[in-house]
């Protein structure tokens, strides 16, 4: 409450860990927001929202081509479900807690794209003959580092209508 | 509300004039669009470098992948590389840009890219609540705020200010 009351304090921020908000949860669940309390109770009983992981499914699914083709296949393949699901409906949000949430991760070891900002990423070393190189250009295994992504869908396992409408969805992509 | 989608990036490089260089610039441009009331529908939040939309980051790669765009990285003189979208002559414009907001989108696209950066973070801070936007963005980026840059920056945003939008950027 504290930290809600003066969001802009630092010190407060500090304070807040996973044991702040794990012991807040019985007080969040009985909140007036209908999707926070929702979201507390499922998370004090454990009832978590089922992960689909779209990209392992898409990968699998083109598992025959090469890195190329199959990476461009599945890269359309995603783009294709996000418009399916952003047209669904399913992903829409009102005062009770979501019935569909899907999310994209990246982890990019290495930066080297991204315009100007990217210079502040990127690490230059000297090389052998005395001049600045970027590190990429100077290590195989730095050059090889690519930028990994996943797409995923998760949803209320018990909610069998919204199961069935995803499953269609994907099974358009992957027939 | 109305939610961003791959083919608003086809139509944001289309309203750039077919070619629009840089990822940070896209965001930028695209933020500007949403402060003055014809946004697409993307989400902003404060990243590192200013207003950034994860959203529309997704919508971008999304729309090169489905053909309405091509974005192809380049190698940069410093050594780093950067993006060009470029309309597909195949690809997908469904919709324009009214006129304001392409003229707006076509001064964003070409504006100098530190000088957009600081002019729209500013924007984005002062709809945000900032008291003084441009001293929070020389606070902020103290690397590119220099005091030439902060002056070409509020002369480019006096620029933006002159289209006739439909929520008109405060004087800052």
């Amino acid at each position: 409450m504290r930290y809600i009351r003066t969001p802009h304090d630092l010190d407060l921020f500090c304070d807040l860990d996973d044991t702040v908000v794990w012991g807040a949860l019985p007080l969040l669940a009985e909140a007036e927001d209908k999707c926070v309390a929702e979201l507390a109770r499922r998370l004090m009983e454990r009832r978590l929202f089922k992960a689909v992981d779209v990209s392992g499914i898409l990968q699998k699914r083109f598992a025959g081509e090469d890195e190329e083709e199959r990476d461009q296949k599945r890269r359309e393949a995603e783009a294709q479900i996000r418009t399916r699901m952003r047209e669904s409906g399913l992903l829409e949000s009102s005062d009770s807690s979501p019935r569909v949430l899907d999310d994209v991760v990246q982890r990019d070891p290495y930066r080297t794209s991204g315009g100007d900002d990217a210079a502040l990423d990127m690490i230059y070393a000297v090389d052998r003959t005395g001049s600045l190189q970027e590190l990429s250009q100077l290590s195989r295994v730095v050059a090889a580092l690519k930028k990994f992504e996943t797409y995923r869908i998760y949803f209320r396992r018990e909610d069998q209508g919204v199961r069935a409408e995803l499953e269609g969805i994907l099974e358009e992509q992957v027939p | 509300m109305r939610k961003g989608s791959p083919r608003d990036i086809a139509t944001l490089v289309d309203a750039a004039g077919g070619e629009l260089v840089g990822r940070t610039r896209l965001q930028k441009t695209a933020c500007l669009l949403e402060l003055v009331g014809s946004g697409l529908g993307f989400r902003f939040s404060y990243h590192r470098y200013g207003p950034y939309s994860e959203e529309l980051s997704i919508a971008a790669s999304d729309a090169d992948a489905l053909g309405y765009v091509e974005e192809r990285e380049k190698h940069a003189a410093w050594g780093g590389r950067f993006s060009v979208f470029k309309i597909r002559e195949d690809g997908g414009v469904h919709a324009k840009l009214g006129p304001a907001e392409s003229g707006l989108v076509k001064a964003a696209t070409r504006a100098d890219s530190v000088e957009l950066e600081l002019a729209v973070t500013a924007a984005f801070l002062a709809d945000s609540g900032s008291a003084d936007p441009w001293a929070e963005v020389a606070r902020l980026k103290q690397a590119k705020a220099t005091d030439e840059r902060l002056e070409s920056a509020k002369a480019l945003y006096r620029k933006f200010q002159m289209f006739e939008v439909p929520k008109p950027l405060p004087n800052i």
